[in-house]
């Protein structure tokens, strides 16, 4: 039960704060808030932050898009990524970038439960098992 | 090697090189132990599809797709899982799980996944068969009417095997199961038969015992094993039947004929039944799963006798259970029994008798086999099962000694004889010539005034005195496959003259 508390909470909180605005949501929050400090359940808050943005896009047919790189890519890059993205599946793109020094260079992409490989790394793998054979 | 020269070679080879960019389908490892990893993502991965698992250290680990859900995917591990952690990528391979087949498996001793373990070398095969086939529809079979000879005495005549034909060995520990099946194996030499013997979750002593023994009779030519060992994983016991069976379909495939012998079955179901309860599947009777029948059932199915058209090649199995204290009234030995067209069944009291092979001639059947065996030795056993059968009715009797009528009493020294001529030595097999002389001289009363004690020595005898006297008798039963009417007399006049020869010795003795 434990490994999905997180995804259940989560979607309890999505589901009673719905579409409601201002003083109301304040109050699902306080309540929800409250509920946590009572059952011990803070240390799970960045799990169910985790979990409400997953459901989130789920229900708004958002794709959450990963870009890692070796430095930080400049705005003009990183939109034309997400175009990429945007024109291959026809949906909303939201992207989060990540620097990984490891990879020498180029950009790994990753949506949904594809990837896009196209670091250093990656190709002197390749090359690297070619040679072998 | 010059400088220019490496750097030229090497620019060479890298002229062919694209870096190939594609999409690919990846996931993440959740959960894993036990040979059994839990990977998220991977949505549109295929059942029974090979994934590669990715470990921190750079190391690639196959696995196979076993368990669809709705947000994970359930896969065994081949291999070892010790260095894979939560978390590790996993991507998909796109083929189902195949083994190397061909001429190269001859001769070789490979593991569930077709790697060599022998340390021979590489194999170098280019052909892959997909472990996992359907068998055989009924239009591309035909049925089995060809002897595979066993060159066991007792097999070959009461309940002989064809080939294409499925027979369960069945029996305790220790009753001489394997030591049946490796006798088989060593008597297809000379008899374009490609043998593969596959060993299910065996102590590596016990398979090393029996690839050295396989070398020696030099059956090795001719014999694929496939290991998978009780050290490693239950996911590769659970495979190691159907990369054996593969490796065999591709011979039969062409037109040959193949025996695979597994070794054994309800390893196999212990195997299975581990795999299937760490991926949560309900256990039913004897904790096993519910499709314990379909594992045996579809890799028993694919032994078949092809039809001429598609080459007439044939896939003999020889499954083999273990039965706990005789029971063959538990789960798996009645599925086993049920798909098979007949079982030879092992006793351990008959083993501690001194009857070895220690085989049940009441429990034993071969549903097919008998419309395969050679018109002579049809001929010479139908005389023999009638003789048995009337001496286990009789048997309980044969304490009563003297008090008992003529007849009663002929019948019980028949049985007795006919039995003492049955035993066989282990790595022994007869040519089926040499098995009907002795059967012949048994099943017409020959042999009744020979003592009982004596009959091992009087089968040596008769064997050395064929092959110098009867020399074309022999010859014309393994060339026909026929016992004709002048033979016939020429084997009773040897035989006469032996026993004859040996009341004389009695006599003498007196």
């Amino acid at each position: 039960m434990k490994k999905d508390q997180a995804k259940i909470l989560a979607a309890a909180l999505y589901k009673a704060s719905g579409d409601k605005k201002g003083k109301e949501l304040d109050k699902v929050i306080a309540n929800f808030s409250a509920y946590l400090s009572q059952h011990r359940l803070v240390p799970m808050i960045p799990n169910i932050l985790g979990q409400l943005e997953n459901i989130h896009f789920l229900k708004e047919g958002i794709i959450a898009t990963k870009i890692t790189s070796r430095e930080e890519l400049a705005q003009a890059e990183i939109k034309k990524i997400s175009d990429l993205i945007k024109a291959k599946t026809k949906k909303e793109v939201v992207v989060k970038t990540e620097i990984d020094k490891e990879l020498i260079g180029g950009v790994v992409v990753k949506y949904n439960d594809k990837i896009i490989d196209m670091s250093i790394k990656h190709q002197l793998n390749n090359l690297a098992k070619q040679l072998s054979n | 090697m010059s400088y220019d020269h490496l750097v030229k070679s090497l620019q060479k080879q890298l002229e062919n090189w694209q870096s190939d960019v594609k999409e690919e389908t990846a996931g993440e490892v959740i959960e894993v132990g036990d040979g059994i990893a839990k990977v998220s993502g991977l949505s549109d991965v295929m059942a029974s599809e090979m994934l590669e698992f990715e470990t921190k250290a750079g190391d690639k680990i196959y696995g196979v797709v076993l368990n669809l859900e709705e947000f994970a995917v359930g896969a065994i591990i081949l291999g070892e899982y010790g260095a894979l952690k939560e978390g590790d990528k996993v991507k998909r391979t796109k083929r189902i799980l195949e083994v190397p087949v061909g001429e190269a498996v001859i001769g070789r001793v490979v593991n569930a996944l077709g790697q060599p373990v022998d340390g021979k070398g590489n194999i170098k095969s280019n052909e892959f068969y997909p472990v996992e086939k359907i068998a055989p529809g009924v239009i591309t079979r035909q049925s089995v009417f060809q002897p595979l000879e066993t060159g066991i005495k007792v097999i070959d005549a009461i309940i002989p095997i064809g080939k294409g034909q499925r027979e369960l060995i069945i029996g305790d520990r220790q009753t001489g199961k394997t030591a049946l099946a490796i006798d088989a194996i060593i008597n297809q030499k000379g008899k374009d038969v490609i043998c593969i013997y596959v060993a299910i979750g065996q102590k590596e002593s016990k398979v090393a015992r029996i690839v050295a023994k396989l070398e020696e009779t030099g059956a090795m030519d001719y014999t694929t094993v496939v290991l998978a060992g009780a050290s490693e994983s239950a996911a590769l016991s659970y495979i190691a039947p159907y990369a054996g069976c593969s490796m065999g379909e591709y011979f039969m495939d062409k037109g040959k004929d193949v025996l695979v012998i597994y070794d054994d079955l309800s390893k196999h179901a212990v195997a299975y039944r581990q795999i299937s309860l760490l991926l949560k599947r309900p256990p039913g009777r004897e904790a096993y799963p519910g499709d314990v029948f379909y594992v045996h059932s579809r890799l028993l199915e694919r032994a078949a006798k092809m039809s001429d058209e598609l080459g007439g090649g044939s896939l003999t199995a020889l499954p083999i259970i273990e039965t706990q204290a005789g029971d063959i009234s538990a789960y798996i030995p009645t599925n086993v029994i049920s798909i098979t067209d007949g079982q030879i069944f092992l006793e351990t009291d008959l083993f501690y008798k001194g009857i070895r092979p220690a085989l049940s001639t009441g429990l034993s059947v071969s549903r097919v086999g008998s419309a395969a065996q050679k018109k002579a030795m049809k001929k010479v056993a139908g005389k023999l099962k009638m003789d048995l059968a009337q001496y286990r009715e009789l048997e309980a009797f044969a304490q009563f000694g003297s008090d008992l009528d003529e007849a009663t009493k002929q019948q019980l020294d028949r049985g007795a004889r006919v039995t003492e001529i049955l035993k066989q030595g282990q790595f022994k097999p007869l040519l089926q010539s040499k098995q009907i002389s002795i059967i012949y001289a048994a099943a017409n009363g020959h042999l009744d005034k020979v003592p009982v004690a004596n009959l091992a020595a009087f089968e040596q005898k008769l064997f050395s005195k064929m092959e110098a006297e009867g020399k074309d008798v022999l010859d014309n039963i393994e060339k026909t496959g026929l016992l004709s009417e002048a033979d016939e007399q020429k084997l009773k006049n040897i035989i006469n003259d032996l026993v004859e020869l040996e009341e004389k010795v009695g006599e003498d003795k007196k």
